[in-house]
């Protein structure tokens, strides 16, 4: 409890601006739904011939969940506020139409009559006897539609569009607790409180609730517009971060610790994040450095000049007793070594992930460009080499490199295990003897494996080499396992911005990012 | 004022009204008399065009009224039915203000006339801000007429106006209606399913049955010359009680003394009061006198029975 109080403090700009956008896009749609459904419930009335399709329709999209709604906005219209908005919209819609409907519906005939019958047109009758007798139950769904919005609007920080969504879907990604609550807390007070709020109104009687009911009306395009409140100013240059980025002590507490580097954020899905830098939707995200969109979107990775982020060098971990076993494997793996920058992995990712090629192409491509390859083994196959690789393109590619080595100048028959969960997973593979290597990064084997006090991680995480042999001989004296030489690149985080506008405002490190903001 | 000519509407169904003829004169009082599936609803509401005929002719002051715009029609013609009719959600003055609204008088005259109205049906200037469910059922009734006649028509339609109300204030508020100046100088068509109240406020009436008029004529008429057997069974169950709505005072003269003079204890009523509200203001042994020509009539309640027998058996020779 304390614990999540204490987040709940740390983090109240965030919070607080989140809220804002919250109210801003549930508002924001709510005010659309509104123009758009009530006018539609009334034409429904006006003719009865489209009250089954029209109902039927918006009928249906309330039944589609609303987590694949928002899937389906990111084909069709991209991600960021825009599509966020409509499918928001779009979910409001129905209780809006049909209590419109009904609530005309059901004023009575008698009295519809007796207003005709004394000479009130058909639009006199509307906002005359009509609206005003059926705004309760308009009202009623209104509140509906409010509730279902402030629910439905934490998903909009999937689409990048901001809101107590990303605290949810953060703490989700972080298996944080308190992150999660600080999401959900609020959102849930919001929807009680307008839920109260507007339940009240609808329980106003007389000359009361129609003037209340006015000032709703001019309310919710000013509570809308939250959604454009600056959260400090207007910021010159907006941040989208992934969630793990966010929280993890070596993602953005680390970059604030170096840099004294504060930007306007928000929490990202880390799949969307480079279109969402692409799109201009922001214009800072948080990357991988070797991922191919770097390329397919022309990014810029800015230096970390000042090591904020611990290096995660890329290199095979092999069980010792491997090495002894096949001797010929040594002298294999040590071509690799630094064969691989961080431009040149970023390539490869690039032609898997963008250009669709198997990563045994591409392998074998790389090889043939690098000159690795020579006249291939031919012989019988002898010993059986097991080799392990994480959920990702770069781990596929960079076993496949390694198989077709070893079997291009060893008798060894080289069998993948792809797929692996992660990290855990493969060290306790490897550990097991299920597999005899995998390709890994220094931090990861650092922070996830070892776990090394506090000061120890500390006084390491800004030499690159210092961490490349802390691990190689940790792993060496606890596990056997042996760190081979690492292959080149870097694959950490890193600030990326479009080429375009970096090049432009002549960013090429982070430093050269805080001072431009600090201008 | 009003023609009507051929009326005819069919509906998918079935004819609701056929081949319907009547004329009702400058602040004649025509009621509709008939029930329920007669025709009589569907008749007046085509006198306002809220339900078009199928065939037929309506005229008001000579003119079509096919010719004319819907909503100016309506507005110049008032109308008046059961208590639902008022807007919930507008105040008693709202409510009375409604039609001179839609005709933009000028908000003095509005005000002006909402205070007449009220004054007029004997309704508390402290209603004006009350909305219709603080009111009771005869007050709502009296404002539901005051609406139809706030902007002063010259012509008024009625559909069951006291429907919704108990017998008792029915008949209170039936005399109250009776007794109101402005509504005698209107032309008004009533419709009613109720024989009493057709009597009593109607100078003629139509009765009638499966869309068709079966006998149009006064009270008197309708009662003492039936034309078929339909009329006649119609009135058979009250025929006695609505003799006294029929008759007069001066239709019993022939048969009373008369003097020169009235006796100063008994109270003086015009000879054209009917029998039924004179009885309803004798209470006792008083007695009432009313003039015929130069003499008159002075009469106990106990002598008005004896009298109307005489004139019946007259009648029915």
């Amino acid at each position: 409890m304390q614990e999540f109080f204490k987040f709940i403090v740390e983090h109240a700009d965030k919070l607080a601006e989140q809220t804002l956008t919250h109210i801003g896009l549930t508002f924001l749609s709510l005010c659309i739904a509104l123009v758009i459904g009530i006018p539609l419930g009334i034409l429904i009335t006006f003719r009865p011939r489209l009250v089954g399709f029209t109902l039927g329709s918006v009928g249906v999209l309330q039944t589609i969940p609303s987590i694949a709604l928002l899937g389906f906005m990111i084909p069709l219209l991209g991600i960021g506020p825009g599509p966020a908005i409509v499918a928001l919209f779009l979910y409001a819609l129905l209780p809006i139409v049909q209590n419109t409907y009904v609530g005309i519906r059901e004023v009575s005939p008698a009295l519809k009559e007796a207003a005709r019958g004394m000479g009130l047109t058909r639009w006199q009758i509307l906002f005359r006897l009509e609206l005003p007798l059926a705004m309760p139950v308009i009202f009623a769904g209104i509140r509906t539609a409010t509730v279902i919005n402030v629910g439905v609007a934490t998903l909009a920080a999937y689409l990048a569009a901001g809101g107590l969504g990303e605290f949810i879907f953060g703490g989700i990604a972080l298996n944080n607790t308190n992150m999660i609550l600080a999401g959900t807390i609020p959102s849930a007070l919001l929807a009680i409180l307008f839920d109260a709020g507007l339940a009240r109104l609808q329980n106003l009687r007389g000359l009361w609730r129609y003037r209340v009911m006015i000032v709703f009306f001019l309310l919710a395009p000013v509570l809308s517009s939250f959604y454009w409140y600056p959260a400090d100013g207007q910021p010159r240059l907006h941040a989208g971060f992934a969630h793990e980025f966010y929280g993890r002590a070596d993602g953005y507490p680390a970059l604030i610790r170096t840099y004294d580097l504060h930007l306007a954020s928000r929490l990202i899905d880390q799949n969307l994040m480079y279109e969402a830098v692409h799109t201009n939707l922001v214009d800072i995200i948080s990357g991988y450095s070797t991922d191919g969109r770097i390329k397919a979107f022309n990014l810029r990775t800015l230096a970390d000049d000042k090591h904020a982020f611990p290096p995660y060098q890329a290199a095979f971990v092999v069980r010792e007793l491997s090495l002894k076993k096949y001797p010929e494997l040594q002298p294999t793996l040590d071509l690799l070594a630094g064969q691989l920058s961080d431009s040149s992995m970023t390539e490869l990712n690039y032609q898997v992930d963008y250009l669709h090629k198997s990563p045994e192409t591409v392998a074998r491509e790389f090889l043939n460009r690098s000159d690795l390859l020579q006249k291939p083994y031919v012989g019988k196959r002898q010993g059986k080499l097991v080799v392990g690789a994480m959920i990702f393109t770069e781990q596929y590619i960079l076993v496949e490199i390694l198989r077709q080595l070893v079997e291009n100048r060893t008798a060894l028959e080289v069998v993948t295990k792809t797929g692996l969960g992660g990290t855990k997973i493969c060290f306790d593979a490897l550990n097991a003897g299920s597999i005899d290597l995998y390709p890994e990064y220094t931090g990861t084997g650092l922070l996830v494996i070892l776990q090394p006090p506090l000061a120890v991680s500390d006084s390491l995480q800004v030499d690159t080499k210092a961490v490349y042999d802390y691990v190689n001989t940790e792993f060496q004296r606890q596990y056997k396992l042996n760190w081979q030489k690492p292959l080149g690149f870097n694959n950490t985080y890193a600030l990326m911005m479009r080429e375009s506008q970096a090049g432009q405002l002549g960013i090429k490190t982070n430093s050269e990012l805080k001072r431009y903001l600090d201008q | 004022m009003i023609a009507v000519r051929q009326l005819t509407k069919q509906y998918p169904t079935h004819l609701a009204v056929d081949d319907v003829s009547f004329e009702v004169a400058s602040r004649e009082t025509l009621v509709l008399l008939g029930t329920s599936g007669s025709g009589k609803t569907t008749t007046l509401k085509m006198i306002n065009r809220l339900i078009e005929p199928t065939a037929g002719i309506i005229e008001i002051d000579g003119s079509d009224i096919r010719g004319r715009k819907l909503h100016e029609l309506r507005r110049e013609i008032g109308y008046v039915i059961q208590e639902t009719g008022l807007f919930p959600h507008y105040t008693i003055g709202e409510n009375i203000a409604l039609v001179p609204r839609l005709l933009q008088w000028d908000e003095r005259r509005i005000q002006n006339r909402i205070r007449e109205m009220l004054a007029m049906l004997r309704l508390p200037e402290t209603y004006l801000n009350a909305y219709p469910n603080q009111l009771s059922g005869g007050q709502r009734q009296r404002v539901g007429l005051a609406r139809a006649l706030a902007a002063q028509p010259s012509i008024l339609l009625m559909d069951e106006p006291l429907g919704a109300l108990d017998p008792v204030t029915r008949s209170a508020i039936r005399r109250e209606f009776k007794n109101l100046e402005e509504l005698r100088e209107k032309t008004i068509v009533l419709v009613t399913h109720d024989i009493r109240e057709a009597f009593e406020l109607g100078d003629r009436v139509a009765l009638m049955d499966s869309g068709r008029i079966q006998q149009i004529g006064t009270p008197r008429e309708l009662l003492l010359q039936p034309v078929n057997e339909f009329v006649r069974n119609f009135f058979a169950d009250q025929w006695l009680a609505l003799q006294l709505h029929v008759f007069s005072l001066h239709d019993l003269a022939p048969y009373l003394p008369n003097e020169t003079a009235p006796p100063p204890e008994a109270r003086l009523f015009p000879a054209h009061t009917q029998l039924a509200d004179a009885l309803n203001e004798l209470s006792g042994p008083e007695s009432i006198a009313f003039k015929t020509g130069p003499h008159f009539v002075t009469v106990q309640s106990a002598a008005i029975w004896p009298a109307l027998g005489q004139l019946l058996q007259k009648q029915t020779v």
